[in-house]
């Protein structure tokens, strides 16, 4: 018994542990990636009610940062078929719930 | 103006005519006629011509001039010179008259010429010829306002105009002469059809002056007049196009990839599950070495290369169980629900419903031996034949396990605890375990002829709880009259002989010795109560109540039966009461406490098994070798069965097994031919006690013993009963 | 279990009463066996792996802890039950005349 206790306990940290972000898919390079990442983070914590505000702000900021026509989706749950330009894709988690999307297309 | 110019190429009349009429306003005019041959209407065979005329003339003319001015002094002013110029001309005309009487003529003088002497002839006459016109007023006087007097306009205008006329000719070293004839030099060059049209106009304006002109102006044609400037022609030509061509250049535009995904809840979640999964492995993984994991690696690819077939298997399960629920879907639901309305009408009496059937081909006509429901799976029960098959309820077209064995199989039992253990004893003599979470045939323990096997069959097997020391235990009971306890160390079967079944009267042998007879063991069962108390049967009709603590001693023998008994067992609820079946026709109730029976059915065929109701302590019911189910509440009547059914299809088929399964209200029973059919208890088979208001049904062993207590006690002491 | 024991199990789903056919489909949706004709197998193969792909988002959108176990479709005429696997699918077609009850 109480092992399956401190399992059950161990399940609910681990559901509760995931928020931090978990890149899912890039091929950027390590350093656009790392700073692509961090700009979601500070997004999505400055507009963590705000979808629409989070993606916004990656996107403005990418254009700036790395030349224009960057595309940025955020949200809980979406299905996506995109073309993308080589080493300008990112696709990770974050908070548990959400999913950013960004990739460069012109 | 100084001088007049007129055209030479003017008729001679009208020149004359022009100055007649000069002449015949009588104005005094000096009149300049200025001969220019170079004239371009003039061509220069015409001057020599006239030079040629002019030879003829010059002396007369200059002689008549000389003459007249010398010596006119009747010469009226304005009419001398006119005069003069007219005979010239008469003269010229008359040239071609008698030109070769030219040189002989003598000097004619006019009638009225006067004769005048040497001396008057040369004297001088000094005449003045002034510019003035005649006709020009003198004295015109005009109204000067600036002076506001009447003046007098001292000059008049002189010059009188009798004659203009503007010509077409042009000097010929003017620029526009010279720009004709450059054009008329460029047409010459041009084509013929072009001259022509030249020519053709030129043509015919010459032939008016041919008339005075002749020769000359014959000659004249030929020469090229200058274009007419306002005679257009318009020429166009298509110039060649150039063939165009297009180029064009693409460059390469920068790779792309495509990438799709879904966002979901659960994408994400496993994404995180995975990655922690990942850490945490990461982490075990870094003290372990490298060898470990290439190890795993070899082990999943030998895994993925395996059949894909068996990763379906549980799915194939499923679908199988799926497929025959709907198959029998009528039977699941009588399972389930049906009730048999008919039993309101009957006060006591009950029916068994058939449900399904089991029955496999591979065990055909092979008599069932045993059944044993599983305690923990409820759906899963065993069948022992020639081999063991495992059927669950949710699949009765095929059973869940099979398990081949060498011998028969005599007996099965299901483990309590662990229920995929199973015990077997076999026609041999030997016993074992299965473990049905293993997929082998193979059993897991197995007794061997060195280490105590039974020598005759073992008819039954019952798995005890486990030894002070852990270990899992069960025993058997077999024909060579001994009863063993199996332990099942780690990896072998250790047996401990508990019970010989010696009988009291031993033999004597023919040759005088004393052979130990040894009961054959049938069956046994323990007391669910004191597990160390057990009753064990045998084919001579005995029932010995046996401890596990005297091994070698009965503790009371009971002479039960005439024949075999076939089947012992203690009731579920009361520690006392237990029944035997037998081959001589007889069920009987005991109180292992006292000699006699308390109940005897005889059912009029060889009982082969029977079984205590696990839902009420006065339940019970046998199956007999003439294919009826028996079913008897002690509570409802004590002398008769509540329920008499022939279960089975064809006649002479003899039920052997019967079992209750212990959460639903069906039993199962098995015959000879190897067919087990489920049944369902109705209403009246399974009657429990009637609630009082306010109180829940009462349940349980301190409700079922008192109850079995006091029918029984009907039977011991009627009389005391019946005051109670 | 074996592979000639999965065999064996399949063999008795499709020879059961009532069962028109019997699919393997893989995860990709390709129907790896097969006891229908070809063009039946494609397109049940085809049509049910969206269904139940679909029908295991809506389970695991609501608690990502939780998982579809199996499909079952009741129709006028037949009766699909589908077995989602991890990688495969198995898809039995039976008849629901012969097991829609008389009364």
């Amino acid at each position: 018994m109480d092992q399956q206790e401190s399992e059950s306990q161990q399940k609910e940290d681990t559901s509760k542990r995931h928020t931090y972000p978990l890149i899912r898919n890039s091929d950027m390079h390590e350093e656009m990636r790392t700073e692509a990442m961090e700009l979601c983070v500070t997004a999505c914590e400055k507009f963590s009610s705000n979808n629409e505000g989070a993606a916004r702000m990656i996107k403005e900021t990418l254009d700036k940062k790395f030349g224009p026509a960057w595309h940025v989706v955020v949200g809980e749950g979406f299905g996506f078929e995109i073309t993308h330009e080589v080493k300008n894709i990112l696709y990770m988690f974050f908070g548990g719930n959400q999913a950013i999307l960004l990739w460069k297309c012109a | 103006m100084d001088s007049l110019y007129f055209n030479l190429n003017h008729p001679k009349e009208k020149t004359n005519n022009i100055f007649k009429n000069i002449f015949q306003r009588g104005s005094m005019i000096l009149v300049a006629i200025k001969a220019d041959f170079n004239w371009v209407r003039m061509p220069f065979s015409n001057i020599a011509k006239s030079d040629r005329t002019g030879k003829k003339n010059p002396s007369p003319i200059s002689a008549r001039r000389s003459s007249s001015i010398a010596g006119g002094p009747r010469l009226k002013p304005g009419s001398v010179v006119p005069r003069n110029i007219a005979s010239v001309r008469d003269d010229g005309e008359q040239d071609d008259d008698d030109a070769n009487a030219w040189d002989n003529r003598a000097l004619l003088k006019p009638d009225d010429q006067l004769n005048l002497t040497e001396a008057e002839l040369k004297e001088e006459i000094t005449r003045i010829l002034k510019a003035n016109n005649p006709n020009a007023p003198q004295n015109i006087v005009r109204f000067n306002y600036k002076e506001k007097m009447y003046k007098l306009i001292p000059h008049v205008e002189q010059l009188a105009i009798h004659f203009q006329m503007d010509g077409n000719l042009i000097p010929v070293d003017s620029e526009e002469a010279k720009r004709q004839l450059m054009m008329k030099k460029d047409d010459e060059n041009s084509p013929e059809s072009e001259s022509e049209v030249v020519n053709a106009e030129t043509e015919v304006k010459p032939t008016e002056e041919e008339d005075e002109d002749g020769n000359k102006r014959v000659a004249g044609q030929k020469e090229k007049k200058p274009a007419n400037q306002f005679n257009f022609s318009d020429r166009a030509s298509q110039t060649y196009n150039n063939p165009s061509r297009d180029r064009g250049e693409m460059t390469e535009p920068p790779p792309r990839l495509n990438f799709s995904s879904n966002a979901t809840q659960w994408e994400i979640f496993d994404a995180y599950l995975e990655d922690y999964e990942q850490q945490q492995k990461s982490k075990e993984k870094k003290p372990s070495s490298k060898t470990l994991e290439k190890q795993k690696v070899k082990k999943t690819n030998q895994a993925d290369q395996g059949d894909d077939m068996l990763k379906v298997a549980k799915s194939a399960k499923i679908l199988e169980r799926m497929v025959n629920q709907n198959t029998f879907d009528e039977i699941a639901l009588d399972f389930k629900y049906y009730e048999d309305d008919a039993d309101d009408f009957r006060d006591q009496e009950g029916t068994l419903l058939p449900l399904w059937k089991f029955a496999c081909d591979k065990a055909k006509k092979l008599s069932v031996t045993s059944l044993t429901w599983n305690k923990k799976y409820t759906d899963l029960f065993a069948q022992s034949k020639g081999l063991i098959l495992l059927y669950s309820l949710k699949n009765p077209s095929y059973p869940e396990f099979i398990y081949y064995t060498e011998s028969g199989v005599m007996s099965l039992d299901f483990h309590s605890d662990y229920p995929h253990l199973i015990a077997a004893g076999f026609y041999d003599g030997s016993v074992a375990v299965y473990n049905t979470a293993e997929s082998t045939q193979v059993p897991k323990y197995t007794s061997s002829a060195r280490n105590g096997k039974h020598t005759d069959p073992v008819w039954q097997v019952k798995w005890q709880k486990d030894d002070l020391d852990g270990n899992m235990n069960f025993f058997s009971v077999s024909s060579d009259g001994r009863v063993v306890c199996w332990t099942l160390a780690k990896s072998e079967l250790l047996f401990t002989d508990v019970v010989t079944l010696s009988l009291e009267n031993s033999l004597e042998s023919p040759d005088g010795g004393i052979v130990a007879a040894l009961g054959c063991g049938t069956c046994f069962d323990f007391n669910k109560q004191q597990d160390q108390i057990f009753l064990v049967c045998t084919e001579e009709g005995k029932v010995h109540k046996c401890s596990k603590s005297y091994t070698n001693q009965f503790l009371d023998t009971f002479d039960a039966h005439h024949m075999a008994v076939y089947s012992v067992v203690w009731n579920s609820f009361h520690p006392k009461i237990y029944l035997t079946c037998s081959a001589d026709w007889t069920v009987k109730i005991w109180d292992h406490t006292c000699k006699d029976p308390l109940f005897t059915y005889d059912l009029g065929s060889a009982v082969g098994d029977a079984a205590w109701a696990p839902y009420s302590s006065t339940v019970f019911a046998a199956v007999t070798a003439d294919g009826k189910v028996f079913v008897f509440d002690l509570n409802i009547n004590k002398y008769e069965p509540i329920c008499e059914q022939i279960v089975v299809q064809k006649k002479k088929t003899k039920l052997t097994h019967i079992a209750f399964n212990s959460k639903y209200p069906i039993i199962i029973v098995g015959d000879d031919r190897g067919n087990i059919t489920s049944l369902k208890l109705s209403p009246n088979l399974r009657k429990k006690p009637k609630e009082k208001k306010g109180q829940e049904a009462p349940k349980g062993p301190e409700y079922e013993i008192p109850k079995l207590d006091k029918i029984l006690s009907l039977v011991r002491d009627p009389e005391a009963a019946s005051k109670q | 279990m074996s592979v000639s024991e999965v065999e064996e199990t399949i063999k008795r789903i499709s020879a059961h009463k009532g069962v028109m056919g019997l699919i393997v489909v893989n995860s990709e949706g390709i129907p790896i066996k097969t006891t229908l004709d070809n063009s039946t197998t494609v397109q049940y193969a085809g049509l049910l792996h969206h269904l139940t792909s679909k029908a295991r988002s809506v389970v695991r959108d609501i608690d990502p802890q939780n998982d579809l176990t199996f499909l079952r479709i009741r129709s006028k005429k037949h009766e699909i039950m589908v077995a989602p696997d991890k990688e495969y699918l198995l898809i039995v077609i039976q008849s629901s005349d012969t097991n829609q009850p008389l009364h």
